[in-house]
């Protein structure tokens, strides 16, 4: 097939880039100031037991041997041991990773189906106050921390008015899902929404819009039937860039709701210097932004063969 | 009146005290929903090192002893003890019956075991009092000597020097009961599963969501009232508040700077307890890294500083203002220390001596403390007053593991120092902090050696209870304090929201709430 | 017809340049325009979480210090790391993408690799590690990670620009006209990139200081004494339910400042760029 090779080439350029980051994490995690084996200790700890600690750990060892190690065990498919739980680090990201999952997939389709729409409304009254409305609400959830958002969104909905959970799992109830979901994906729904409308402003003013409006269709039939299949590739781009801002909000949203995810735990491991779990971690969420990026041009082929190289750009 | 009315008044009194009755006697059955910081590392005794694991493990494993609500060590899986006369040899009758959570029964192997388990974990110093520990712990021996299985009820425990908090530390929760068979059949798997004695035994844990307990109908005090225990994890404070608020938590904490603001809520007020724990908070100087060398310049910056606007204002009263290192709270304790006062013409005075008049020629100083909104409002309050006596003040926050680490090696002169009781005796403050054996990560981060301090407090370690004990620490207390190697801020509170339909949950001196060290057992919900 | 050639006509510039300079001017002028010290705390009877008074326009914070004055301080340095990071990532972005479209081939992989590198890495963590790694936080640290994080998207457009340069023939004929490699690329490539570039610089503006107040409101930021609109957000959000103001006013002030910086670019590139005009 003519997809084949360009895809098998894309998936070969992933390697160095995944491998890339860990050398990257592995030293900053090397030199940060702050000693696994100390951290794993309370408030007191005695230098034998650091001692024997640090051998545990196989802290002693020198850095490049280290990371040697690491990649070693990762190419047998073992992620090496907490220092904090001495659990296996496949274990605890495992545990966790289809509560991210599921929190990444909600917001994104949240931050899709808004944003397009949000986007659209704007474009087809282009200039109007709507416009400059919808598009003022747009950069406001660019701009807000996503930590004031969530709780503001709990306070309202939970506390005062009870009609949510407050935070939690809760054993996977949908209800549970949603305000963690839209705290996550109003950063993105902004983008979204900017991108969907230039882009299909930019469409709508190409000579084949004119020649469909001659033909006497509807201001929608236009947009939805001609523009929006062309204006899909730019949206499609925000999307696979919008896997950046879900990484970087993930975190802090599960943090406000106490949701058990991946996100959440690279920063409690990266303070405790959990090397093998952030590790493990940073990997998880390489992959999947860099996969992610691997469906975003893989969608570009299919939708339009032209447009290889210019998407790359 | 007629005859009736007689037979009717009696019968009403017997109404209402049958009522008043009824509403003392406990219920049994509920949920108790709790809620931690952060996740358990693990579950496992021997490993654990922190106060969340330790909550979980006071409520399923059982000690030889218990600490109750005055911290005065009880009866748990020892049912009583003997002390021989020199105060070494202790010797502890096991309880009849009492039965691990797969249903065998206790023998006095059992302590023998876990005590050598736990000696090779993180909390070696529980152990190493004890005759042989040392040995043991470091690989040179098979067994701790020091421990003596008499017979399947009893256990002989011998210690190398007498130590007057040793029944305290057989309280502890490194110094639970485990049982052999798990451990070896769990393997690591026993931090996530643990199995043990305790009034309620373990169901479930979704990491990072929430811990679930269930009533053990065998433990030897008879089954539980409570029917479940949840601990949630919920790392952001507001939103541990959010929950309590709408329900969903029995037990809370204040979220920082709000315990004035939830004090005058109408709400809830009535669910407020704030009592004093064993804990004090404090700044220390590293006497070996310059210019805290000298102590004149220790001493002029502790007549710098006011807590006053620290205790009243950024803490709002809710803690209270420290004279000393060891909290009033300390059963037996006389607080008889002062800090050095605000005087900030004294302080100019002595930065002048040091050769530093003015302030010039010293320096920004460096100041370090741990990630956390309140240390950080009381660096910039320290900041203002420092600059009064013009020492410029350079604040340097890292995540606690940075922090601990430049604490620990020394490369921190002046910084923020917490210290919470293990145990409710002045050796846990005053020797630990303060004796040059303990100097660097051990616990002495002020590298302080004073052979004068040191012989007080070596006396006073091996003395018997009493006042003439005491009154060694007291002394030592106020050495430290005039040489200005630690300054006294506050001393810890726990400021909790309980609901009130939550009965006896014991407020100890050790609780630091969210995380509770009360016997859930005791604990009854009236609804 | 949409307001083409005329900046005046276009609302979304005009409200940009309009609060961009009001920022600039209140950042520019706080020594003179605040009106108490904004390090004085609050000694003996003074006022701690007080709501708007008179003498406290916007109110005090925990120690009692002027909200008001602390706002107008904290622009400078949401100022500084804005426009500075954004210069150095500017200069730096450039360069790669200049010499990654220009050589194309090998050079081209490699530093787009490199690129993917930095684009694919959490940048969350990046931050959290890179801060770990000094041993002294502070604002010099802010710019090492913010530039050492937001060179890619300059790079990207640069290098989209040269490429679309190189096909429409740009080069070579440049080329027969003599140039040497640093003169086409300066002197022909860059120029004509301006527009995008300038459009993507200003919107990076905003990034960055969105980026700045995160990462003080991390704690890894600016310390004190010197003032971040993010540390104040910090310190506020623990009294949002009590003392609101301590946290709105400098979230507010951040939200218009950004606010104002994206008006401008996307302003900008209506004005511009002739293809892209709403």
């Amino acid at each position: 097939m003519a997809l084949l090779r360009p895809i098998a080439s894309r998936v070969v350029a992933l390697v160095p880039v995944v491998l890339g980051i860990t050398v990257l994490v592995f030293a900053l995690n090397a030199i940060a100031l702050g000693d696994p084996a100390r951290a794993a200790m309370g408030q007191r700890a005695d230098p034998e037991t650091l001692e024997r600690l640090r051998r545990e750990y196989a802290l002693d060892r020198p850095l490049p041997v280290q990371y040697a190690t690491w990649l070693g065990r990762l190419a047998r498919g073992d992620l090496g041991e907490s220092f904090r739980e001495q659990r296996p680090v496949g274990e605890v990201i495992r545990e966790r990773l289809p509560a991210t999952a599921r929190l990444a997939l909600a917001a994104t389709l949240i931050s899709v189906v808004l944003g397009v729409g949000i986007g659209a409304l704007a474009a087809v009254r282009a200039g109007s106050a709507l416009d400059h409305l919808l598009m003022g609400v747009a950069v406001l959830g660019i701009s807000t921390p996503v930590f004031w958002l969530g709780m503001m969104l709990a306070l309202v909905f939970a506390v005062t008015l009870g009609w949510l959970p407050v935070s939690g799992y809760g054993d996977g109830a949908l209800g549970h899902l949603v305000l963690p979901a839209v705290t996550l994906g109003a950063l993105h729904t902004g983008t979204v929404a900017r991108m969907t409308r230039s882009s299909l402003l930019e469409v709508v003013r190409q000579d084949f819009m004119a020649t469909a409006r001659a033909k006497g269709l509807s201001e929608w039939a236009v947009l939805g039937k001609h523009a929006l299949r062309n204006a899909l590739v730019p949206v499609i781009t925000v999307i696979g860039i919008g896997l950046a801002d879900l990484l970087v909000g993930a975190p802090l949203t599960e943090t406000v709701f106490a949701w058990p995810g991946v996100g959440r735990l690279l920063v409690a491991a990266v303070g405790q210097r959990d090397l093998p779990v952030v590790m493990g971690a940073v990997l998880v969420f390489a992959l999947v932004y860099v996969l992610g990026n691997l469906l975003v041009d893989l969608a570009y082929l299919v939708i339009d063969p032209r447009m290889r190289d210019a998407a790359r750009a | 009146m007629t005859r009736a009315a007689p037979a009717a008044a009696l019968l009403l009194v017997l109404l209402v005290a049958a009522l008043s009755g009824a509403a003392v006697a406990a219920r049994p059955g509920g949920t108790l929903r709790m809620v931690f910081v952060s996740d358990p590392p693990t579950l496992d005794p021997a490993h654990a090192t922190d106060l969340t694991s330790s909550s979980i493990i006071h409520q399923v494993f059982d000690a030889l002893l218990e600490l109750d609500e005055k911290l005065v060590p009880a009866p748990a899986l020892a049912e009583r003890w003997s002390v021989s006369p020199d105060h070494r040899v202790y010797t502890f009758h096991l309880r009849r019956g009492a039965k691990f959570h797969n249903g065998r029964e206790v023998r006095a192997a059992d302590v023998k075991y876990s005590f050598e388990r736990a000696a090779r974990g993180k909390r070696p110093w529980v152990f190493d009092k004890l005759v042989g520990a040392r040995e043991f712990i470091k690989g040179g021996a098979s067994e701790i000597a020091g421990v003596r299985v008499v017979d399947d009820g009893t256990v002989e425990l011998r210690l190398e020097r007498p130590f007057a908090p040793f029944l305290h530390l057989m309280a502890y929760d490194a110094a639970s009961i485990v049982p052999r068979e798990e451990t070896d059949k769990r393997g690591a798997g026993f931090a996530s599963h643990p199995v043990g004695t305790g009034a309620f035994r373990f169901v479930s844990w979704r990491r990072d969501d929430q811990v679930v307990l269930e009533r053990f109908a065998e433990h030897f005090r008879g089954p539980a009232h409570l029917e479940r225990v949840v601990f949630r994890v919920i790392p952001a404070e507001g939103t541990r508040f959010n929950e309590y608020v709408a329900g969903q938590l029995d037990v809370g904490d204040i979220p920082t700077g709000r315990c004035r603001a939830v004090q005058a809520d109408a709400k809830l007020k009535g669910d407020v307890a704030i009592w004093p724990t064993l804990g004090t908070s404090a700044l220390r100087f590293n006497v070996e890294r310059a210019p805290f060398t000298d102590a004149r310049v220790r001493r002029a910056i502790a007549h710098a500083i006011d807590p006053s606007i620290i205790v009243d204002r950024l803490l709002e009263g809710c803690v209270k203002a420290a004279q000393g290192i060891v909290p009033p709270v300390l059963a037996g304790w006389t607080p008889t220390a002062t800090r050095l006062p605000l005087d900030r013409a004294r302080a100019r005075a002595l930065l002048a001596e040091a050769g530093f008049p003015g302030g010039r020629g010293l320096g920004p100083v460096a100041y370090h403390f741990n990630t956390n909104d309140a240390n950080q409002r009381i660096a910039e309050a320290l900041q203002a007053q420092l600059k009064e006596i013009g020492v410029t003040l350079e604040l340097r926050r890292l995540d606690w593991a940075a922090h601990i680490k430049v604490v620990d090696d020394g490369s921190a002169g002046f910084f923020r120092q917490g210290w919470i009781a293990d145990y409710p005796d002045p050796e846990n403050f005053l020797t630990v902090l303060f004796h040059s054996r303990n100097v660097g990560a051990a616990g002495n981060t002020s590298r302080y050696r004073n052979p004068a301090v040191d012989r007080l407090l070596d006396e006073a370690d091996t003395m018997a209870i009493g006042a003439a004990r005491m009154k060694r620490y007291e002394e030592a207390e106020q050495m430290i304090l005039d040489d200005a190697v630690w300054v006294s801020l506050y001393f810890y509170a726990s400021r909790a929201l309980i609901k009130p339909y939550v009965k006896g949950l014991e407020r100890s001196p050790q609780s630091t709430a969210p995380e509770f060290l009360a016997p859930l057992r005791k604990v009854w919900l009236e609804r | 017809m949409p307001p083409a050639h005329r900046p005046l006509r276009h609302r979304g510039f005009l409200a940009g340049a309009v609060l961009v300079s009001v920022f600039a001017a209140a950042s520019l002028l706080a020594p003179v325009l605040a009106p108490q010290d904004p390090h004085a705390v609050a000694s003996g009877g003074g006022a701690t979480l007080e709501g708007p008074t008179v003498g406290h326009p916007l109110g005090t914070d925990a120690l009692g210090r002027d909200v008001l004055s602390r706002v107008l301080w904290g622009g400078r340095v949401s100022l500084a790391v804005g426009v500075g990071v954004e210069a150095l990532v500017v200069v730096l972005g450039c360069a790669v993408g200049l010499l990654a479209g220009y050589f194309g081939g090998a050079v081209d992989a490699a530093l787009m690799r490199v690129t993917d590198v930095v684009m694919a890495f959490p940048s969350l963590v990046l931050a959290i590690g890179l801060i770990a790694v000094f041993e002294r936080p502070g604002l010099d640290k802010v710019f090492i990670v913010l530039v050492a994080l937001g060179w890619t998207t300059i790079a990207r457009v640069v290098r989209g620009e040269v490429l679309s340069l190189k096909a429409r023939d740009f080069v070579q004929a440049a080329r027969a006209l003599g140039g040497g490699h640093r003169a086409i690329m300066l002197r022909h490539l860059l120029p004509n990139a301006l527009a995008p570039l300038l459009v993507a610089a200003t919107i990076g503006v905003g990034g960055n200081m969105v980026a700045e107040a995160g990462l003080s409101f991390l704690g890894l930021g600016a310390q004190s004494p010197t003032i971040s609109w993010g540390a104040m957000l910090a310190d506020g959000q623990t009294f949002l339910a009590i003392a609101p103001w301590v946290a709105v006013f400098p979230g507010a002030a951040l939200l218009l400042a950004v606010l104002g910086v994206n008006l401008l670019g996307d302003g900008l590139r209506d004005l511009l760029d002739p293809r892209l005009r709403a």
